[in-house]
């Protein structure tokens, strides 16, 4: 497998470059596969190669969550500017009726 | 009860936790059988003094000895010159080891979605991506073996009234040090967040207190505290926490002093041959395995231990971590 075509596998979903399946297979084995395997048919680079593919995952995964914690701060953002803020309670509720049946 | 309970328990030759003298008297102690005893007697009796097991582990138990051996594997390669990436393939290796079915001849099937063999190495893998460079430096013994999975046994300053000693022991994960100062630390893997109260769960607690405990007395040292070093699990991420659990002097005195208290308790129910049922406690912890068997008629429960449940001592005079 060419460089190109195994970044490009990686990318698409969970192959690793440069590493053959111990089992004689030419292609690299996925984690979901490597996870179904026996310790004693795994080599040495598909050991780092699961731990590589992981951390490739915790790195998606923070990204992830940095991008709900700025979109959490933006909202309380726009809240606190008085956009989206509720009218202080006077500690009674007072509906009016006209405004909620239009 | 008393015929079932002779057949049942364990004798002190076959686990030397317990009296030669008085048959279902314990004498060493740790926190997992003094919290049963705690919880409730017969929990005690049926899980301690007979060994009474579910046949299946328990996934939570699984998970978390596969956590901690995994990092203990980690700290002793890193104590023997190996570098980071070489310590994680090691640690790795022998998690996807012990998640293997041999028998089966495939992975460890769990039943739950955030507990099982990926899980549980991407929990050892993004832990060490996190904690590379961990600010707590593993403590070293005198024979340059790390100071983690340490099991210890101190004798407690009161006897039992047969005049055997008493003893109170534990496994401590790894005494650390952060910033000069020395701490036990804990692992602890959970679904739940790691809020505040995630962490308030361990003031008071008895494993806690008991490691601070065997911390100060048991090695000397000035132990600031406990860490309690936490993983949440979930289906698709594991995050990290940390916190200070910290107890004062008179707090583990205290601690001491009740332990006396539910000692001899235990000295009672051993006399009497008889654990009472503590029937509020059923369904704490997400239910009591046993709650099956106390539901049953008295005296058909033995033949209802036998099928579901697989004998396995616990005794805390057996060292671990011994790697």
């Amino acid at each position: 497998m060419s460089k190109e075509a195994a970044e490009g596998s990686a990318a698409q979903g969970g192959s690793f470059e440069g590493v053959k399946s111990p089992l004689g297979g030419v292609n690299p084995r996925s984690l979901d596969a490597l996870m179904a395997e026996d310790v004693a048919k795994l080599s040495d680079a598909e050991f780092d190669n699961v731990c590589i593919e992981l951390r490739r995952q915790r790195q998606v995964w923070e990204s992830n969550e940095q991008g709900k914690a700025a979109q959490a701060k933006a909202g309380v953002e726009a809240k606190t500017k008085g956009a989206l803020r509720a009218p202080k309670s006077k500690g009674t509720v007072s509906i009016n009726l006209d405004d909620l049946l239009g | 009860m008393s015929n079932e309970t002779e057949e049942q328990i364990f004798s002190a030759a076959e686990n030397s936790a317990l009296s030669a003298q008085l048959p279902g008297l314990q004498l060493a102690w740790d926190s997992t059988s003094l919290g049963e005893l705690k919880l409730c007697p017969r929990r005690y009796f049926y899980r301690i003094l007979c060994g009474w097991t579910p046949r299946e582990l328990n996934v939570h138990f699984k998970f978390g000895l596969g956590f901690h051996g995994a990092t203990e594997r980690y700290d002793h390669a890193r104590a023997n010159g190996a570098d980071h990436k070489e310590a994680l393939r090691v640690a790795v290796k022998w998690v996807m080891e012990y998640t293997w079915d041999k028998k089966m001849g495939r992975p460890w099937l769990s039943d739950l979605p955030e507990k099982n063999r990926l899980t549980l190495v991407r929990t050892v893998v993004w832990y060490y991506d996190k904690y590379e460079h961990d600010p707590i430096e593993t403590m070293q013994l005198v024979n340059g073996k790390p100071a983690v999975e340490l099991s210890i046994m101190l004798p407690l300053p009161y006897r039992a009234e047969t005049g055997e000693e008493l003893l109170y022991g534990g496994h401590l994960d790894k005494v650390g040090r952060l910033n000069d100062q020395s701490y036990i630390v804990d692992k602890k893997t959970t679904k739940s967040m790691l809020s505040e109260s995630y962490f308030h769960q361990f003031s008071p607690d008895n494993q806690f207190s008991g490691y601070i405990f065997l911390g100060t007395a048991g090695f000397g040292l000035d132990i600031k505290g406990l860490i309690a070093d936490a993983a949440q699990v979930g289906v698709t991420f594991s995050r990290f926490g940390r916190q200070l659990i910290s107890r004062t002097p008179d707090q583990i005195k205290e601690w001491v002093r009740d332990l006396a208290f539910w000692l001899r308790q235990a000295e009672f129910y051993a006399k009497q041959q008889y654990w009472p049922m503590n029937d509020k406690a059923c369904h704490v912890y997400g239910g009591c395995p046993f709650r099956q068997i106390c539901a049953k008629a008295p005296s058909t429960r033995a033949g209802w231990l036998k099928g579901a449940f697989t004998k396995q001592m616990w005794n805390p005079l057996i060292s671990r971590g011994d790697i």
